[in-house]
């Protein structure tokens, strides 16, 4: 049995990590305009609350694209990330980011304020909306 | 059992001022709903938990996790000692209002629902000055690196928390308030934290039935980059309650009886050591992480200082390095503790030279050694080592399993970290396996 949901599991992974590239978007009134790979993590691993233009960051998982996105962005395995929630959320140290269940809401949900990051599919990216502040895959193929 | 009257009032003032504490963040939950941005209150529900079992190879003396533990772990497979579950509810009341409570489900003496609230407390993250936090309510003991998720198994890669290290500090938590101020630095975040408040911490019974209470001081400054923490950190308790158990009047009352003081002049000399109000308790600890992905190291050594007594602790320096290294979802870990008493001796008196000779005179000297086995054999000398590994086997679940080597023979007929037959000498070795899955949700 657990076999099989290790292949789903990988099948699944495999198709999401030929199928898009992750974009990190902000609010479109956000000053930034770029982040970078250690700022990203600085804010989506809880080590930092706010950007460095002084607005409180205030980040977004998105669940179907949550485990690849941290694995992409921080080299490291998902059991290693909830690991390390684990301490920073029973801590009371860093609030896990709330999950949004799809791009559609979280998109929604980055409009409206300010301080809001988030990840989503490059193909959803829509910039009259979002602003895109960092690309995945743009940084690993640097 | 011995229970009193007091702890269960205050206990129960205790509980009445976090339902207050509650109700006051539900009621700014309500009261929020209409501002702004519309996300907010922003509940969440996270849980963690254990299912450990551990047995050792020996019946003479019993494991304990901590000395908040009840229940020993002898020949026979114990469930209760490592077995766990914590729920914690989150609500973000607004950009600056949190509030967080976490109830863990575990075996700890004393009363089940005061003792095992671990944290209440209304955090204020004021957007005026930014990169402090300030919180009230019931907080937790934040002055070693495990401190605040010593429960949290799914969070290190042992079984439990080092137990020459963690056994003998059960403080917890501390009802109170403290504030943190961080600063965001080019390659890592630093924060300083003080806070303060008032503990009350039961004792499991064998543990003398003594209470840690009174108030408390902890501070402590944390360096973080992305692979590495460094802490220092310090605590101090005014333990301001006297020991008044059955085993302490009865202890007072052969110290101060006419005829033992016949037997040994001057027993009574011993009386203020079984004082242990108005004392002190100082905690003083380094500590370090790293994890890179690959490797994994835990440090930490401390230094509890008591002043003022002896019989229920000597000085304690103590001491683990753990290293472990991933390979894939497996981790394979080795680690080693040390802790060490530095006895303050009380040496013993003579007995009475009229009774020298007499038929009675091995009778007495057995009791006046059995005097002074009881004040100077609180000592804790203990060392272990341990192997052991984690898989992580499926996704927020972790299956463990340890084997650890104790070396605890220098202790004579006490080892105060375990439960003991007085009329037994410790063994010098013990072996303790463990195994079990630890998760969140």
């Amino acid at each position: 049995m657990k076999k099989i949901i290790s292949l789903a599991l990988l099948l699944v992974c495999s198709f999401q990590v030929t199928a898009e590239d992750i974009v990190v978007i902000g609010n479109i009134d956000n000053t930034l305009n770029i982040l970078t790979k250690r700022q990203v993590i600085a804010i989506f691993m809880g080590r930092t609350r706010k950007f460095s233009n002084g607005i409180r960051a205030l980040p977004l998982d998105e669940a179907s694209l949550r485990n690849e996105f941290y694995e992409r962005l921080t080299h490291r395995s998902i059991s290693q990330i909830d690991a390390y929630w684990a301490r920073l959320t029973f801590s009371g140290s860093a609030p896990l980011p709330p999950v949004r269940q799809d791009q559609q809401s979280i998109i929604t949900e980055v409009k409206k304020a300010k301080g809001k990051i988030a990840y989503i599919k490059k193909n959803q990216l829509d910039e009259s909306q979002v602003k895109l502040l960092f690309s995945i895959e743009s940084e690993e193929s640097k | 059992m011995h229970r009193n009257k007091k702890n269960d009032n205050h206990c129960l003032s205790y509980l009445i001022s976090y339902v207050s504490l509650s109700i006051l963040a539900l009621a700014t939950t309500v009261g929020s709903t209409a501002i702004a941005d519309d996300n907010y209150p922003e509940w969440s529900i996270k849980g963690f938990g254990s299912i450990g079992f551990a047995r050792s190879d020996n019946e003479t003396i019993g494991f304990y996790r901590d000395r908040t533990s009840t229940q020993e772990v002898k020949k026979s497979l114990e469930i209760t000692t490592d077995s766990r579950l914590g729920l914690q509810l989150d609500v973000d009341i607004n950009d600056s209002f949190h509030f967080t409570t976490q109830f863990v489900v575990r075996d700890h003496a004393g009363d089940f629902f005061e003792q095992n609230l671990d944290w209440a407390f209304l955090k204020w993250n004021p957007l005026v000055v930014e990169d402090y936090e300030i919180r009230v309510g019931r907080l937790g003991v934040d002055a070693f690196l495990l401190s605040d998720y010593r429960n949290v198994g799914y969070a290190y890669p042992w079984i439990r928390p080092p137990h020459e290290f963690y056994a003998n500090i059960p403080l917890t938590h501390f009802d109170g308030a403290d504030i943190k101020k961080s600063f965001y630095l080019e390659n890592g975040e630093l924060t300083l934290k003080l806070g303060g408040g008032y503990t009350f911490t039961k004792l499991s019974e064998y543990f003398q039935d003594f209470d840690l209470e009174g108030p408390v001081l902890v501070a402590n400054i944390i360096y973080t980059t992305g692979e590495w923490r460094f802490r220092a950190g310090y605590g101090h308790i005014w333990q301001s309650k006297n020991l008044e158990s059955s085993l302490f009047s009865r202890i007072r009352g052969v110290l101060t009886n006419p005829a033992t003081n016949f037997l040994i002049p001057n027993l009574n000399q011993f009386l203020p050591l079984t004082n242990i109000n108005d004392t002190h308790l100082q905690f003083m600890s380094l500590g370090t992480a790293y994890d890179d992905g690959t490797w994994l190291v835990h440090a930490e050594a401390s230094y509890l200082d008591e002043e003022g007594q002896q019989i229920i602790n000597a000085d304690v320096a103590s001491a683990y390095l753990s290293i472990g290294r991933r390979f894939s979802d497996v981790t394979l870990y080795s680690r080693y503790g040390i802790a060490h008493s530095f006895e303050k001796k009380t040496k013993a008196l003579d007995i009475n030279p009229l009774l020298v000779g007499t038929p009675n005179e091995p009778a007495i000297r057995e009791i006046n050694q059995q005097i002074i086995d009881g004040f100077n054999g609180q000592a804790i000398k203990q060392q272990s080592l341990s192997i052991g590994l984690r898989w992580d086997f499926y996704q927020k679940m972790a299956f463990k399993a340890e084997w650890t080597h104790y070396w605890l023979g220098k202790n004579g007929k006490f080892s105060s970290l375990w439960q003991h037959d007085p009329n037994e000498n410790t063994p010098h070795h013990v072996n303790l396996v463990s195994f079990g899955i630890d998760f969140i949700f």
